[in-house]
C-alpha cells in the first residue's frame, strides 16, 4: 500500500503541478492587460504558470526514469478497513451536515447536536460504553455554542 | 514613565484585572482551538464594547490579543493543528517533540518563548513607540518585498529534504493565492465566471483546511496511532537554567525579530514567525533537526509571534496605523469610543494610550501565570479520546469560517482544502511550503508592482535603497550561511555533503 | 434562572420551523434583520453602520433587532451580491455607498445601484485632498507647479479602482493636477505611504486630517461647504474646481421588495437618524446626517452614477 501510493504519487504530483499550470494559463489570457505597471494582473499568474510546468516536468522525468524525486514527507501508515469506513461515514456525517445547514432543512441546535454525536459515535472504539457520554457531549457543546453565539454575541447562525 | 506607573497602579484594580484574566482566558481558549481565533471573538465582541468604560474595552481586547497568540501553540504542539495562523511554524517542531514523549518539555518552550518575546517586545512598545513607528514609515513597497523574498527562503528549508516537491507545493500555493481580487489594479482573477470564488480562498479557511482538516482525515483513517503520555509534572514545565545559557540568543533574536515584523503593517504574526524561524534554522548548527522536533524552532516561532502582538501595537498607538488584521478591529474600537488613535493619543487621552501598554505587558504575565499552571491539564488532552476531540474540532472550525464570513461556501471551501491537504500528505507535497506560498506570495506580488507604480517601472531602487538592499544581502547571507558554516567547522574538501548526511543519523538519537 | 433561559431559548428554537409554517402571512418584521455590511469590522463604514443599528435596537424602533453582519472581500462585491441574490423580504439589508457604482464601472461586478430597492440615505461624509505637513506641499497650486516643473513627480497614495481613487481622479481631471495614482493598499497603508514620504497626497475622510497632531495637511475639501472640523481647508469649488467627492451611506433591499417593507426600514432609519446620541456620535467622527428617501434617494444615486461614470474613462487611462 506504501509502495502503490508511493507510485501514485510520482505520476499524481507532476500531473497536479501541470493542471495547476494550465488553468493558470488559461485563467491569465482571460486577464485584463497591464494598465498601471508593466506587469498587471496577468504577470504573475503566467510566471508561476511556467514555474510550475518546469518544476512538474522536472518532477515527472525524474519520476519516469526512476530515480527517487522525493520521499513521502511522513510516512503514513496502511489504512485498514476500520480506517476506511470511518473516513468515509466520518466524511458522509460532516458533508451532510453543512448540506442542512445549506438548505435549512433543520434548526441549527438540533443539526448541531446531531453532527456531534453522530461523528463521536463513528469514531469511538466502544460504541456501547460511550454512547451516552458522547450524546451528552454532543448535546451541552451543539447547545451552549449556539446560545453563546446567538444570545451573546449576536451571530446569525445558519438553519432553518 | 510617570504616566505608565499611574496606568500600572490604575490596572492593578478589581475591573480592569478582571477583564484581565477574563480576556486572556478567552484568548488562551479561542487561541487554542482551531477555527476559533482572536479575530473573530474581537469582531464578535466589538458591538458589546460599545457599554462598556473605553479604557476597561480596549484592556479585555488587548487581553484577548495576548491570550489567543500564546493559545495557538497548545493544539499545535499535541495535535498538529495550529490554533492560529501564527503557530504554524510551531506544528512543525512540536508535535515530532511530543510525538516523542515531550510534550510537556515542547509545552514548557512554546510557554517560555511567548512570554519571553511578550516581554522583550514591551520594552520596546512602552520606551521607543514613537521613534520606532516613524522608522517604520520609511519601509516602501521594494522593502516589503525584500522582506517578503528572505522569508521565502525559508521554503527550501520546510520542503524536508525534497526540494523540488517543495517548491512545486509553493508554487501551488501562490496559485492559490492568486485567485479572487487583485489588490494592485482592481480586477478580479481567476474566478472562471464563478461569482463565489470573488473574495478568493480566503485565510481561515484555506489554513483550517489544509492543517486542520487533513489532520482530522489523518487522524480518522489511522485506527493505531499512540496515544502520547505526555508526563508534565508541574516542576518539569520550569526550563532549567542550561535551557537559557544555551538558548538565549534565539530567544532575544526571535524576539526582536517578532517586535519588528509586528511593526510593519500588514505583514502579521504568521509571517514573523515564518522569518524568525527561517533564521533560526540556517543559523543552526543542528538545522538538520529542524522540522524533526528541534527546541530551537519553538523558540524562534513561538518567541517571534507573541513579540508581533506588542509590536503590531506600536503604530496602532503612535501613530493610528494597524499593523494587523486585529489591530484594525482595536483601532475600531478606539472608533467606537470616539478616541482617536495616533500622536495625538498620548496627549489628549493618555490614559488609553498607557493603559494599553500596561495592559499588554500584565496580559503577558497573566498569560504566563496560566498557562504555566494549567500546562499539566492541558497536555493531558491529547489523552481524551478522539470520539470527543475530533467532533468538536470539525465543528469548531465549521462555526468559526462560518461566523467569519457568513457564508456556506467557505465551509465547502474548507473541506475542499483538508481533502487537498490530505493528499498533499500522502504524495509527499509539504503543506508548510504550500502555505508560506500561499501567505508570503500575495504579499510579495503586490509590493513589487506597488513598487514597480511608485518607482516608474524601474527595478533599480530595489538595490539602491539602503533597507532594501540591506534585506537582500541578508537573505543571501541567510541563504547561503549553512554551506559557509560547513564548510568553516568541516573543512576537508569534497564528501562533506555526503558526510553531513550521515551525520544527521548519528545525531538523532543524542537529540534531547 | 439560568436553566429556565436554556430551557426556553431550547424551546424557541424548535418552534421556528413550526411557527413560520403557520404564521407565515404574519406582520413584517416577525424575525431580526440582517444588516450585510460588505466590509471587515471595525473600519469607518462599519463603525457608522453600528451606530445606527445599535441606536434603532436600544430605542426600540423597529421592533426587531437589527444584526450587523461583515461580508468582507471581492471588494465589497461579496457582500452586494449576497444581498442582490437574497429573497426580496426586508429580513436582508445592504449598507453601501458609491463602491456600488464604482465596481460594476470597473467591472469587478456586472450590477450597480439599479439592481436593488433603495430604503435610505442617512449619513454622509466628504472627502479631503491631503498632503503630509512641512512637504511644501500646500495648496493645490503648489501641487500643479511641482508636477509641471517635473512630471510624474507627485504621486498620489490609492488603492486602484476604488472610490478614493474615482475622488482623486475627479479632481485630477478638474484642476489639471498631473498627479499620478499609485496603488498603496487600504487606509492605514496610504497614511503611511504619504507619512513615510513615499507618496506625496492621498484621499482621505476628514477626521483622519483633523485629528490633534495628525502629520497631514488638508489641500482642498471636495464638499459643497467647508468641513467644520477643517475649517482652514477650501473646497475645490472655492478654489475653482467644481468636483463634490462624498461617500454616501446608503441602506439598499433587494430588488422587488414589497413597499410597505421598505418605508418600514425607511422610517426606522429616519427616527434613528433623528437621535441626538446618534447626531452626536456622527458628527464626533466629522460625518453629517442628511435623511433622503424616495424620489430624491433616487435622484442623488442617479446623479453620482452620471457623475463617476464620466470620469471612468481617465481611470482606465
Amino acid at each position: 500500500m506504501r509502495n502503490s501510493s508511493y507510485q501514485a504519487a510520482t505520476i499524481g504530483v507532476p500531473l497536479a503541478g501541470l493542471t495547476f499550470s494550465v488553468v493558470l494559463f488559461l485563467g491569465a489570457q482571460q486577464m485584463p492587460s497591464a494598465r498601471f505597471e508593466p506587469m498587471g494582473p496577468a504577470g504573475f499568474p503566467y510566471i508561476i504558470s511556467a514555474l510550475l510546468f518546469l518544476l512538474s516536468m522536472l518532477d515527472g522525468a525524474i519520476g519516469f526514469f526512476g530515480k527517487q524525486s522525493g520521499v513521502p514527507a511522513e510516512a503514513l501508515p496502511h489504512i485498514g478497513d476500520v480506517g476506511l469506513r470511518r473516513m468515509v461515514f466520518g466524511g458522509a456525517c460532516a458533508f451532510a451536515y453543512v448540506i442542512v445547514l445549506q438548505l435549512s432543512l433543520l434548526p441549527f441546535i438540533p443539526a448541531s447536536v446531531l453532527f456531534l454525536a453522530g461523528f463521536g459515535l463513528i469514531l469511538s472504539n466502544n460504541i456501547r460504553r460511550e454512547m451516552l457520554v458522547i450524546g451528552f457531549a454532543a448535546l451541552m457543546l451543539g447547545v451552549g455554542v449556539s446560545l453563546l453565539l446567538t444570545r451573546v454575541l449576536i451571530v446569525v447562525l445558519p438553519g432553518a | 514613565m510617570a504616566q505608565l506607573l499611574t496606568a500600572f497602579s490604575e490596572i492593578m484594580a478589581f475591573w480592569p484585572m478582571f477583564y484581565v484574566v477574563l480576556g486572556v482566558v478567552l484568548g488562551l481558549t479561542v487561541g487554542a482551538i482551531p477555527g476559533l481565533g482572536a479575530a473573530m471573538l474581537i469582531a464578535l465582541l466589538l458591538p458589546l464594547t460599545f457599554y462598556m468604560d473605553s479604557v476597561l474595552a480596549l484592556i479585555f481586547l488587548v487581553s484577548i490579543y495576548v491570550g489567543s497568540v500564546s493559545g495557538g501553540l497548545i493544539s499545535a504542539t499535541l495535535m498538529k493543528m495550529p490554533g492560529t495562523p501564527s503557530a504554524i511554524m510551531t506544528t512543525l517542531d512540536g508535535f515530532p517533540m511530543a510525538m516523542q514523549g515531550k510534550a510537556g518539555r515542547a509545552l514548557s518552550f512554546g510557554i517560555f518563548s511567548s512570554f519571553i518575546g511578550g516581554s522583550v517586545s514591551w520594552i520596546f512598545l512602552a520606551v521607543l513607540a514613537p521613534p520606532l513607528a516613524w522608522f517604520a514609515l520609511k519601509f516602501g513597497p521594494y522593502e516589503y518585498f525584500a522582506l517578503v523574498l528572505m522569508a521565502l527562503f525559508l521554503i527550501s528549508s520546510v520542503s524536508q529534504g525534497a526540494m523540488l516537491r517543495g517548491l512545486i507545493a509553493a508554487a501551488i500555493g501562490f496559485a492559490v493565492s492568486l485567485v479572487g481580487p487583485d489588490l494592485s489594479s482592481g480586477t478580479i482573477r481567476l474566478t472562471f465566471g464563478a461569482d463565489q470564488l470573488k473574495s478568493g480562498f480566503r485565510l481561515l479557511p484555506t489554513l483550517l483546511g489544509v492543517f486542520v482538516i487533513s489532520q482530522i482525515i489523518v487522524d480518522m483513517a489511522d485506527t493505531s496511532l499512540p496515544v502520547q503520555q505526555a508526563t508534565a509534572k508541574f516542576k518539569d514545565m520550569f526550563l532549567k537554567r542550561a535551557d537559557f545559557a544555551k538558548h538565549w540568543w534565539n530567544f532575544l533574536r526571535s524576539s526582536l525579530i517578532g517586535t519588528w515584523i509586528g511593526i510593519l503593517p500588514g505583514v502579521g504574526s504568521a509571517v514573523a514567525a515564518i522569518v524568525s524561524y527561517t533564521i533560526a534554522r540556517n543559523f543552526s548548527k543542528t538545522p538538520e533537526i529542524f522540522g524533526k522536533g528541534a527546541e530551537e524552532g519553538i523558540i524562534a516561532a513561538e518567541s517571534a509571534n507573541n513579540a508581533s502582538v506588542n509590536g503590531a501595537l506600536i503604530p496602532l498607538i503612535a501613530l493610528g496605523i494597524p499593523g494587523s488584521v486585529v489591530d484594525a478591529i482595536l483601532i475600531g474600537a478606539l472608533m467606537i469610543h470616539n478616541l482617536q488613535p495616533g500622536p495625538g493619543l498620548f496627549v489628549n487621552q493618555p490614559e488609553i494610550a498607557y493603559g494599553v501598554i500596561a495592559a499588554a505587558l500584565v496580559a503577558n504575565v497573566v498569560m504566563f501565570i496560566v498557562m504555566l499552571g494549567f500546562s499539566g491539564h492541558i497536555a493531558k488532552l491529547c489523552a481524551i479520546p478522539k470520539s470527543f476531540i475530533l467532533p468538536a474540532v470539525v465543528f469548531f472550525c465549521i462555526v468559526g469560517v462560518y461566523t467569519t464570513s457568513g457564508r456556506i461556501f467557505d465551509i465547502w471551501i474548507m473541506f475542499g482544502f483538508g481533502f487537498v491537504g490530505y493528499l498533499m500528505h500522502r504524495s509527499g507535497l509539504s503543506i508548510g511550503a504550500f502555505v508560506l506560498g500561499y501567505i508570503l506570495a500575495p504579499i510579495a506580488e503586490g509590493e513589487l508592482r506597488n513598487g514597480l507604480m511608485l518607482y516608474d517601472n524601474s527595478l533599480w531602487p530595489l538595490f539602491t535603497r539602503p533597507i532594501s538592499l540591506g534585506f537582500l544581502l541578508m537573505a543571501l547571507v541567510i541563504f547561503l550561511w549553512p554551506t559557509l558554516a560547513r564548510r568553516f567547522r568541516n573543512p576537508q574538501p569534497r564528501p562533506s555533503a555526503h558526510s553531513s548526511g550521515q551525520d544527521d543519523d548519528n545525531n538523532k538519537p543524542k537529540m534531547r | 434562572m439560568k436553566l429556565n433561559t436554556l430551557k426556553l431559548a431550547i424551546a424557541a428554537a424548535m418552534a421556528i420551523p413550526l411557527a413560520t409554517g403557520a404564521a407565515a402571512q404574519a406582520d413584517y418584521p416577525e424575525k431580526p434583520v440582517q444588516i450585510v455590511v460588505p466590509f471587515g469590522p471595525g473600519g469607518a463604514g462599519d463603525i457608522f453602520a453600528r451606530v445606527f443599528v445599535n441606536a434603532i435596537n436600544e430605542n426600540n424602533l423597529f421592533g426587531q433587532p437589527m444584526v450587523v453582519v461583515n461580508e468582507p472581500g471581492g471588494g465589497t462585491t461579496v457582500g452586494s451580491g449576497e444581498v442582490k441574490d437574497a429573497a426580496p423580504d426586508g429580513y436582508t439589508i445592504l449598507q453601501l455607498h458609491q463602491t456600488l457604482i464604482t465596481s460594476k464601472l470597473m467591472g469587478t461586478s456586472d450590477y450597480g445601484p439599479e439592481a436593488f430597492d433603495p430604503i435610505a440615505e442617512t449619513h454622509h461624509v466628504c472627502m479631503t485632498y491631503a498632503s503630509k505637513e512641512g512637504s511644501g506641499l500646500d495648496t493645490l497650486d503648489d501641487v500643479r507647479a511641482m508636477s509641471a516643473a517635473n512630471p510624474g513627480s507627485v504621486k498620489e497614495a490609492s488603492l486602484l479602482g476604488s472610490l478614493v481613487h474615482f475622488s482623486s481622479a475627479m479632481l485630477n481631471d478638474a484642476a489639471d493636477l498631473g498627479v499620478k495614482s499609485v496603488n498603496v493598499g487600504g487606509g492605514g497603508k496610504r497614511n503611511a505611504s504619504v507619512l513615510g514620504g513615499h507618496t506625496q497626497t492621498m484621499v482621505t475622510m476628514p477626521f483622519v486630517v483633523a485629528k490633534p497632531d495628525s502629520g497631514f495637511h488638508g489641500l482642498a475639501f471636495l464638499g459643497a461647504e467647508r468641513h467644520p472640523a477643517l475649517p482652514d481647508v477650501p473646497t475645490a469649488i472655492e478654489l475653482g474646481y467644481d468636483v463634490e467627492a462624498c461617500v454616501n451611506y446608503w441602506w439598499f433591499a433587494p430588488k422587488g421588495t414589497p413597499a410597505d417593507r421598505v418605508a418600514a426600514l425607511a422610517d426606522a432609519f429616519a427616527k434613528a437618524a433623528e437621535l441626538e446620541s446618534v447626531v452626536a456620535a456622527m458628527t464626533d467622527r466629522g460625518v453629517e446626517i442628511e435623511v433622503l428617501t424616495g424620489a430624491k434617494l433616487q435622484a442623488r444615486i442617479d446623479a453620482n452614477v452620471a457623475a463617476y461614470t464620466a470620469v471612468a474613462p481617465s481611470i482606465a487611462e
